[in-house]
């Protein structure tokens, strides 16, 4: 027989020891090494928790830090200036601190390896001499002669390949089944690629429904051209039966049309007429004229506007807006709940005019043949940019809020719609805002109705000369006024509400204001107005109606569902859209009494935009889809 | 089987590569650039190739294959001429350091497969010669003389090699099911390469992360267990996972010149089966009683009839995977991504998609040539598929036939070569050595 252990050779004990230490040593090293990697996985310079809070500091916005939403003067610009500049580089040197400090673990982790890799070398070494010094021999039991176990192997074997057939062939079906495909959204791409071989930038659309695409500035095909005399303007009856603006004609969001219905389900498709997958997300609302509805859409680096075929969904064109220099200059910041395509596209049947997150505003006629385009300066907007434009006879008239206050980068402007030229710019006071502005015609007198932190003012449409201004704002403003009654209501949750007679001079803050009001006030949703009711209606559902000539509360009700979209008139009913998954829907009927609730419908899919209403059908922006809503 | 190292060794063993994983993970680490200063981030740029760097990089190459060449004979020599364990350890540990540490796992053996595969189904895929060399110079050296390269060429298998230390005998049905997985990832591995859809057998490589000093923490894990995994069980990776070794082993079955266990004739004495840590000394067979042959004949039979229903069965479950396979491919990835943005169903942009766009290619053009991809990759999973059937259905043929041995004999398919058996065998010289004076004359116990 063999021996199954030599005796140790001399120096056995002292290479086992040697090889103990050099253990002990490795699992120090790792141990230190393991806690170090998790210490420094745990803590981020970047997320340091003092790092985190001198950056938000650095952005919030005054009204955030506490400071008073006044017009400050020159020293208080001067002096936060100065704070700011002190917390840059108070976080210069945090983040200098903590950067250094990180890379000072790095290397002693380095070390560490190092140290850990010379420990492995001695331990390798001295475990192999231990074992030469005393080696261990195989001594195999005795077996049964004769001893043949290969058949019951091979058995065995045979079952057990079968078994992991078996398996393999589950496995392939379940990985099969679980993960999605991929087909149906290629196959949409192919489907495209095949209809329009021209494309430069492909687009897609759902199955059932088409895309058309033309390189910028193309000509038309012929059977989608509409006629287009671009040295008229509209009439008033041609700008009521369509809609031509965010909340249509007056940006009142009343329909001109009764004949629509009051429920409808996007699940079922009842009065569902079309819908269609809109390519890129935005937040605005379809405007709508003739035979064309137009939306814009954008992300981080497209910027897309879009003309759907009223009757049957199909996009017509789509306008890929390349941008200007500086629009390109480098992505806005945005708020998501902004989005990169807040403002509505504003149109006169001739021309149409979007304003992007970046500054752009672009100008096509309804072929999408460009007709002008210029930056307007990436927007320093805290939440994004999301005013809409406005077209009135020969002028596009923006109001462009920003930054804040003392920083005198607002301004209100007109441009010429032919040309993109500015006729008139006047500066203003105020900080960034997300309203939309109006235009009125009161005893004869256009009036251009701006509102921001803290006023509401008036200018002359044709030459931006200021006709009055009323302090009544406060805060984060994005509600749009309403003119109705004779009265611009105007208000959000920050302030009281405040309906304002439109026929002074100057700051009329004492002498013009109609009445006010407390409850309910909104702080996204724009409110609705006709002669009698003037309706308000809180994110979190809550409708409050007043008496618009007086002021008086009439009644409250909770909706209990969250809502951004602003609420319509439809002949005696209010539409009311819901940001909720279901994209719940209510139609009521304001009475002096109460809330009579008519109808509940559903659209599918959550919704923060406003519809467009037309003879016998409206158009409604959800999360994904633009629908065509109406009597078959 | 006996354990060839102590105890102390077998648990240092283990500590020590617990070690080795966690030193490497410092490595995975990766710090953000400043996002809060004016710290331009460098430009990057390709060098110049110029006329030096084509020298040196063909002398690199040149030096590379010359290298692998005089290694596959000094593994040849030593487990051949010198049955020497000891000379094969030391150029395990060559490799390890060169083709491993040095040249940082990459290129190898095992990957080349791939690099064959796509230049074979790719005509614009210019194979690099380096790969071509290993991809066909252990194959040849396999052809005469056995898997010297798994022995101690390949730095995968010298890892494995190293740390072999307490291997337990894996149940020899299980062994071979196992043995398995090595065909089928190859199959897979060719598949996707062929179809440009990726290199999963370098992305996958075990031990790479420990060559580089960097690796995710996946792979980490992945390598660090398998290591350790083999501590107990003999080469894991090459055994069962090797893909490389999938296309070895039925070559050495027909290599002219095998690795002998004894230099003379067998006395059965069972040592080298016992030290033997991947199990591939096969026994004397022992005659079956005739009344078991026409049973063994008819289920030869049935199989042989089977083999084409399970490849043609095979192919078909093979071709489920071609959606799941085609998310891998970069350009339907990336197709599917621009769909998807265009529909709506994800937020934003990625960084694949606003690359593709800036480049001004044409979305059709980029959909078009995902649906040819993905017809391609539903004919290479059809293809994979009927490959494993036909590894299934012979390996069960193969499990249907005996065949008659009359000494304990090395599986030249399951044999590495190590030489573990060599200084074990009592009719071997340095039987002597390794016995000692404990030894009498003959060695047998």
């Amino acid at each position: 027989m063999i021996s199954p252990q030599k005796q140790p050779a001399p120096g056995y004990h002292s290479a086992l020891a040697c090889t103990i230490i050099a253990a002990i040593f490795c699992v120090a090293v790792c141990i230190i090494l393991v806690v170090g990697y998790i210490e420094r996985s745990a803590n981020n310079p970047l997320e340091s928790e003092q790092y985190a809070a001198l950056k938000q500091q650095l952005f919030a916005k005054p009204a955030d830090s506490g400071e008073t939403n006044a017009i400050p003067s020159e020293e208080e610009i001067a002096a936060a200036q100065k704070r700011r500049q002190a917390l840059k580089e108070e976080i210069r040197a945090l983040d200098l601190r903590l950067r250094q400090e990180y890379f000072r673990q790095r290397s002693f982790a380095h070390m560490g390896g190092l140290l850990l890799l010379v420990g492995v070398v001695v331990l390798l070494t001295s475990a192999r001499i231990v074992a030469r010094l005393r080696p261990w021999i195989p001594m195999p039991e005795p077996s049964a002669t004769p001893h043949d176990p290969e058949p019951q192997v091979q058995r065995a074997a045979r079952w057990s390949i079968g078994l992991l057939g078996v398996l393999l062939v589950v496995s392939i079906l379940v990985i099969a089944a679980l993960l999605p495909a991929v087909r149906a959204t290629i196959e949409d791409g192919v489907q495209l690629a095949a209809k329009t071989p021209e494309s430069s930038n492909a687009q897609t659309t759902a199955k059932t429904e088409t895309v058309t695409t033309k390189p910028e500035n193309a000509p038309a095909a012929k059977a989608d051209e509409l006629k287009i005399d671009l040295s008229t303007y509209p009439t008033a009856e041609e700008i009521k039966k369509n809609w031509p603006r965010f909340r249509g004609p007056g940006g009142l969001g009343i329909s001109a049309y009764e004949n629509l219905p009051t429920t409808w389900d996007a699940v079922s498709g009842k009065s569902i007429v079309w819908k269609t997958p809109v390519p890129l997300p935005g937040h605005n609302s379809p405007v709508v004229w003739g035979d064309r509805v137009f939306l814009t859409g954008a992300d981080k680096s497209r910027r897309e506007i879009y003309a759907f075929d009223a009757k049957n969904g199909k996009i017509v064109w789509t306008y890929h807006a390349k941008g200007t220099p500086a629009g390109n200059a480098k992505p806005p910041e945005v708020h998501k709940d902004t989005g990169f395509a807040a403002p509505s596209i504003a149109t006169d049947g001739r021309r149409l005019v979007a304003w992007f997150a970046n500054g752009d505003v672009v100008c096509l006629d309804l072929n999408s043949k460009k007709l002008w385009e210029r930056s307007l300066g990436i927007p320093e907007n805290s939440y994004g940019h999301a005013t809409s434009p406005l077209i009135h006879k020969n002028l596009v008239l923006l109001k462009f809020d920003q930054a804040s206050a003392g920083d005198g980068k607002s301004k209100a402007m007109a441009l010429d719609s032919s040309t993109g030229k500015t006729v008139w710019e006047k500066p203003r006071k105020v900080p960034n805002s997300w309203s939309t502005p109006i235009v009125i015609n009161h005893g004869g007198r256009e009036q251009f109705i701006t509102t921001a932190d803290p006023w509401v003012i008036a200018y002359s449409p044709t030459d931006g000369t200021e006709l009055w201004r009323v302090e009544c704002l406060s805060g984060d403003h994005g509600i749009s006024p309403v003119f109705a009654a004779g009265m611009v209501q105007i208000g959000n949750e920050y302030c009281e509400w405040a309906a304002i007679k439109p026929d002074g001079k100057g700051d009329v803050t004492k002498t013009h204001i109609a009445w006010t009001a407390e409850d309910g006030l909104p702080d996204t949703v724009s409110p609705l107005a006709n002669d009698e009711f003037l309706i308000l209606m809180t994110a979190f559902g809550v409708i409050t109606c007043y008496d618009i000539k007086t002021g008086k509360m009439l009644w409250e009700e909770d909706l209990e569902k969250e809502i951004t979209s602003s609420p319509s008139f439809v002949g005696k009913n209010v539409y009311i859209f819901s940001k909720t998954k279901d994209g719940k829907c209510w139609v009521v009927e304001p009475t002096r009494e109460a809330c009579k609730r008519v109808s509940e419908a559903s659209l599918g899919e959550s919704c923060v935009t406003s519809p467009a209403f037309q003879d016998g059908r409206f158009y409604i922006r959800g999360q994904k889809n633009l629908f065509c809503i109406g009597n078959k | 089987m006996r354990h060839v190292f102590s105890k102390p060794t077998f648990y240092l063993f283990a500590i020590v590569l617990l070690a080795m994983i966690a030193g490497s993970a410092y490595g995975v680490e990766r710090f953000p650039p400043p996002d809060f200063s004016d710290h331009q981030l460098p430009a990057g740029h390709t060098p110049e190739r110029t006329t030096v760097w084509y020298y040196m990089h063909t002398a690199g190459v040149i030096f590379d294959i010359a290298m692998l060449t005089a290694m596959l004979a000094g593994a040849t020599y030593f487990a051949h001429f010198r049955r020497s364990r000891r000379g094969l350890f030391v150029l395990a540990i060559v490799a390890l350091a060169y083709f491993g540490f040095w040249r940082e796992g990459c290129i190898c053996a095992i990957g080349s497969i791939q690099n064959v595969s796509l230049a074979l189904f790719d005509p614009d895929y210019a194979i690099p010669l380096l790969a071509v060399a290993f991809f066909v110079l252990p194959l040849v050296f396999t052809l005469f003389v056995g898997r010297t390269f798994c022995a101690a060429v390949c730095p995968l298998g010298a890892i494995q090699e190293l740390v072999a230390v307490r291997s337990v005998k894996v149940p020899a049905w299980l062994d071979q099911t196992l043995g398995l997985f090595r065909y089928i990832y190859l199959g897979l591995g060719v598949a996707l390469a062929a179809t440009g859809t990726a290199f999963v057998i370098c992305r996958y490589d075990p031990f790479v992360g420990f060559f580089r000093m960097s690796a995710g923490i996946d792979m980490l894990v992945f390598g660090g267990a398998l290591i350790l995994l083999g501590v107990f069980v003999g080469r894991p990776y090459c055994r069962y996972l090797c893909p490389y070794g999938a296309i070895l082993s039925p070559l050495a079955r027909l290599s002219k010149f095998r690795v002998r266990v004894t230099p003379d004739d067998c006395i059965g004495c069972r040592l080298c089966e016992d030290v033997c840590p991947y199990g591939a000394i096969r026994p004397p067979t022992v005659d079956q009683p005739p009344e078991t042959r026409p049973a063994g004949r008819r289920r030869l039979a049935v199989l042989i009839v089977l083999l084409p229903l399970l490849v043609c069965g095979g192919a078909f479950v093979g071709s489920q995977l071609s959606e799941s396979a085609a998310k891998l491919h970069p350009t339907v990835r990336l197709s599917e991504r621009l769909s998807a943005e265009r529909l709506g169903l994800v937020e934003g942009t990625d960084d694949a998609s606003d690359a593709f766009r800036n480049t001004g290619r044409a979305e059709s053009k980029l959909y078009e040539e995902a649906e040819q991809k993905r017809g391609q990759i539903r004919i290479a999973t059809a293809l994979f598929g009927g490959w494993v059937g036909l590894v299934i259905g012979i390996k069960l043929l193969q499990l249907s036939i005996r065949r008659r041995r009359t000494d304990y004999t090395a599986d030249p398919s399951a044999c590495f070569a190590c030489g573990r058996c060599f200084k074990y065998c009592p009719n071997d010289p340095q039987s002597l050595v390794a016995f000692g004076e404990t030894t009498e004359a003959g060695g047998a116990p």
